[in-house]
């Protein structure tokens, strides 16, 4: 005689706490966004795996600090790992990124996506380390201080790359005014 | 040393600013693929939940730190997970709502079976505490979940009453839950969304205490503050 033993119950689907999925959900396009003007030619798969990190990681998030910048930290991290496992060398000649992000919007004059344009071109000139300075004090606002603390370099040495950023995109805006006029 | 960066031109600037309030939705299906992935690696963490540390944390009665230890301590579990989930399609969200009812209709009272294991005694000991064992904790957070669920539902269909009594329930069904924090911080926006701002004040106060390293805080507390 057999005994019938009670079946363990069947693993039921479980799904992400729903707060958390809130949380990530509402940051999911600004990281999009942030890997893209970095440069990251992939950068839906990038921002996927970003959460998934983050969501690893999530014991070690601080109370008091804001979730985005914590985000673009992976994001980063993430980023600049995968370009050095690839070993790849710039491709400044390379074509715009993510042609349909720029579609124009409903409420987008033509004026505003001509300007985001010749921002992005101009970008895409620039040496990726003064590219992510840019973009993470100029575009995104954040501190220089904080990207420091992500790239574990001086403050100084974001500071030297941004100044070097801002005068190369200031000199490229003026040249193309300069060539709009003649 | 700001002050000896080179200030932006006009142009720039106005550069900036369109780049800045250009916001693009991302797409349906990389949504899609992230909450796959990450319900694969919720589910992941809780399958692989009960080491050694997350056994004694049950024991002393601190249920979040089993579920943060097992997030720990299964990374590659959990990221194995995720990359699968990511060549997968979504189960679209209604399922997981039927789902939902059925475990409702079954479950609540007590999760633990002790009438049967002592009718039976020649079978394997089952201790009375409600989750020992791996697939009794994966059955556990299902129902939990499921609960959240409705409750979740409910807050989208803009029904806070519905989604607070969901989460009472919760409170009632289970001795030892696991997802205590997640309700609690559901139960501070069903608050907020009928309009009870004292009261969702008064819990998110009592939440920051419990839970001080929440990742949900900060969305919690700019939902409080106000506009």
């Amino acid at each position: 005689m057999v005994a019938v033993t009670s079946l363990p119950p069947s693993p039921q689907p479980q799904s992400v706490a729903a707060d958390i999925w809130q949380a990530y959900e509402a940051e999911l396009g600004p990281v999009c966004a942030f890997l893209r003007r970095c440069g990251a030619r992939d950068a839906a798969d990038l921002a996927h795996d970003t959460f998934m990190v983050a969501f690893q990681r999530r014991a070690t998030f601080e109370k008091g600090r804001p979730l985005r910048p914590w985000l673009f930290g992976i994001a980063l991290g993430l980023w600049r790992n995968q370009q050095t496992k690839a070993s790849s060398v710039r491709e400044t000649d390379a074509p715009l990124p993510e042609v349909a992000d720029l579609s124009p919007s409903l409420d987008e004059s033509l004026e505003q996506r001509r300007r985001r344009e010749a921002l992005a071109r101009v970008l895409e000139r620039l040496d990726t380390d003064q590219r992510v300075a840019f973009v993470w004090h100029d575009i995104e606002e954040r501190p220089v201080a904080e990207l420091a603390e992500n790239l574990g370099v001086p403050t100084n040495t974001i500071y030297s790359r941004l100044r070097i950023a801002r005068q190369k995109v200031n000199a490229a805006f003026a040249a193309q005014a300069r060539k709009e006029v003649s | 040393m700001t002050e000896e960066l080179e200030p932006l031109s006009d142009a720039v600037q106005a550069a900036l600013t369109a780049e800045r309030v250009h916001t693009v939705a991302p797409n349906a299906e990389l949504v899609g693929r992230l909450r796959a992935s990450l319900d694969a690696a919720a589910m992941a963490s809780a399958v692989a939940a009960p080491t050694a540390g997350a056994v004694a944390a049950t024991a002393v009665g601190v249920p979040k730190a089993v579920l943060v230890a097992a997030m720990v301590g299964t990374t590659v579990i959990a990221a194995s997970a995720g990359w699968y989930a990511r060549e997968k399609t979504l189960p679209p969200p209604r399922e997981r709502i039927v789902e939902v009812e059925k475990i409702v209709r079954v479950e609540v009272p007590v999760p633990a079976a002790p009438t049967e294991v002592a009718a039976k005694p020649n079978r394997i000991e089952r201790p009375a505490p409600a989750v020992e064992t791996p697939a009794q904790r994966s059955a556990q957070l299902s129902k939990e979940n499921a609960l959240l669920e409705m409750a979740r539902s409910a807050l989208i269909a803009q029904r806070p009453q519905d989604a607070l009594s969901a989460l009472d329930t919760h409170g009632k069904a289970f001795a030892k839950p696991l997802l205590t924090e997640e309700r609690e911080a559901l139960r501070i926006r069903a608050l907020l969304q009928a309009g009870r701002k004292d009261e969702a004040r008064a819990k998110f106060s009592q939440f920051e205490t419990q839970w001080p390293h929440s990742i949900v805080s900060e969305s919690l507390r700019s939902a409080l503050s106000p506009p």
